[in-house]
């Protein structure tokens, strides 16, 4: 789905878990794209093609995988992060990660060629494309999130969620830094929000007041 | 009939024992060495994760005498020894403490200084060698339009950093395994 110029949403439309995943597309150099959180090469439980979908539906928007040239990973976890290493294996794409986040990939054999700081991530000739990483820790230690300000999009991986939030208890959840990273999140000025999964709504949230909401209902309801 | 009884395994055992040779010094020394050379070796392990402190190494060793504590001292010395590298300061300063908490009245302040100096200059080469490739790095993603001060290579993993490092390790493992070498001598090891 494009949502705006030259980002498109990939919402997950099975039954079992994965993440949604988010294209900048033809945004490197030699009209490469950017994918964040490429999910399942094939889900655990119900063995749905997570990876062959996604291609898929690239391919209905006009958008050749083998094109992808850089793979943003939010987090370790293996619905975001497990066909990462298919496209870098079978497109020659770079993988980028939090340092601390790359020690766990590493465990489950995942190589990672970057690694992504809290900071400034320029994408594309001169840097047309300035993104911000941030250390949103919380879900997972060493998670990051994504924030165009120009576009004023928000990536939030396992953070947020439509009016719910991502689980702290796996290893290195952490329910004070989760809350910590929401309430820096929530002073961003956001348009589209998009999140991780699609529970129970396709995890786009869209428009400056939806978006407030949201985390206004998260700040009340989830979060004590 | 006494005669004709049938042996017990422990009678034909202690027989056949009796009609073998015994041991050589040779094979004596063998023996007491593997008995006694990996408890030497345990105690220089505990003492180097931190689960004996330097002031209880003589204590561990006299529960040893004559020869088995000889074993044993040699042991645990030579695994401190070799704990010795360039590229770890902070546990061959430790090994090193360890050493002079056994060497009485031998001064180890110049080994001490030597091997700080080579662990600061392997680490600064390392650095610089490290330094270089992220640049290269981090000037081939801008080309491929990936830049930014979040922006940071994974070094580590690269063939040249494998290569230029273990380049490194050979060139400072020398210079470590010479004061490894006359630590040993100190002890007539």
């Amino acid at each position: 789905m494009k949502l705006l110029d030259n980002l498109y949403a990939y919402v997950w439309r099975g039954t079992d878990n994965n993440c949604n995943s988010y294209l900048f597309a033809s945004v490197l150099k030699g009209g490469k794209h950017v994918l964040v959180d490429p999910g399942h090469v094939v889900t655990p439980m119900l063995r749905e093609p997570g990876w062959g979908r996604l291609v898929e539906e690239m391919g209905r928007d006009g958008v050749n995988a083998a094109s992808i040239g850089l793979v943003v990973l939010t987090h370790s976890h293996g619905d975001h992060c497990e066909a990462a290493g298919l496209a870098r294996q079978e497109y020659g794409a770079l993988v980028a990660m939090s340092e601390v986040e790359s020690q766990v990939y590493a465990r489950m054999g995942g190589v990672v060629d970057l690694f992504l700081d809290e900071g400034g991530l320029l994408l594309g000739p001169n840097g047309r494309t300035k993104l911000s990483v941030f250390h949103s820790p919380g879900h997972s230690p060493g998670h990051i999130t994504i924030y165009w300000p120009e576009s004023k999009v928000l990536i939030t991986g396992d953070v947020v969620f439509f009016r719910s939030t991502g689980r702290v208890d796996l290893p290195g959840g952490s329910a004070v830094a989760l809350r910590q990273s929401i309430e820096r999140l929530s002073e961003l000025d956001v348009e589209y929000l998009l999140c991780g999964h699609p529970y129970g709504h396709p995890g786009v949230v869209q428009g400056r007041a939806a978006v407030q909401q949201n985390f206004a209902f998260i700040k009340t309801n989830v979060l004590f | 009939m006494g005669e004709d009884r049938i042996k017990s395994a422990r009678e034909i055992a202690t027989e056949r024992l009796a009609n073998m040779p015994g041991l050589t010094p040779e094979e004596l020394r063998e023996q007491r060495e593997k008995e006694y050379a990996p408890r030497g070796t345990a105690i220089a392990r505990r003492y180097l994760q931190g689960t004996l402190r330097s002031g209880e190494l003589s204590a561990e060793l006299e529960r040893y005498q004559g020869q088995e504590a000889e074993v044993v001292k040699r042991a645990l010395l030579t695994t401190l020894c070799d704990s010795i590298t360039s590229g770890d300061c902070d546990t061959s300063l430790k090994a090193l403490d360890g050493i002079a908490a056994l060497a009485g009245e031998a001064d180890l302040t110049g080994i001490r200084r030597e091997v700080e100096s080579l662990a600061a200059e392997h680490e600064e080469r390392l650095r610089e060698r490290r330094s270089v490739i992220e640049r290269r790095e981090k000037k081939k993603l801008s080309e491929l339009g990936i830049s930014g001060p979040a922006v940071r290579p994974n070094v580590s993993e690269g063939q040249e950093w494998l290569k230029e490092s273990s380049q490194l390790q050979a060139a400072f493992g020398e210079r470590a395994g010479a004061i490894r070498k006359s630590l040993l001598a100190l002890f007539g090891l």
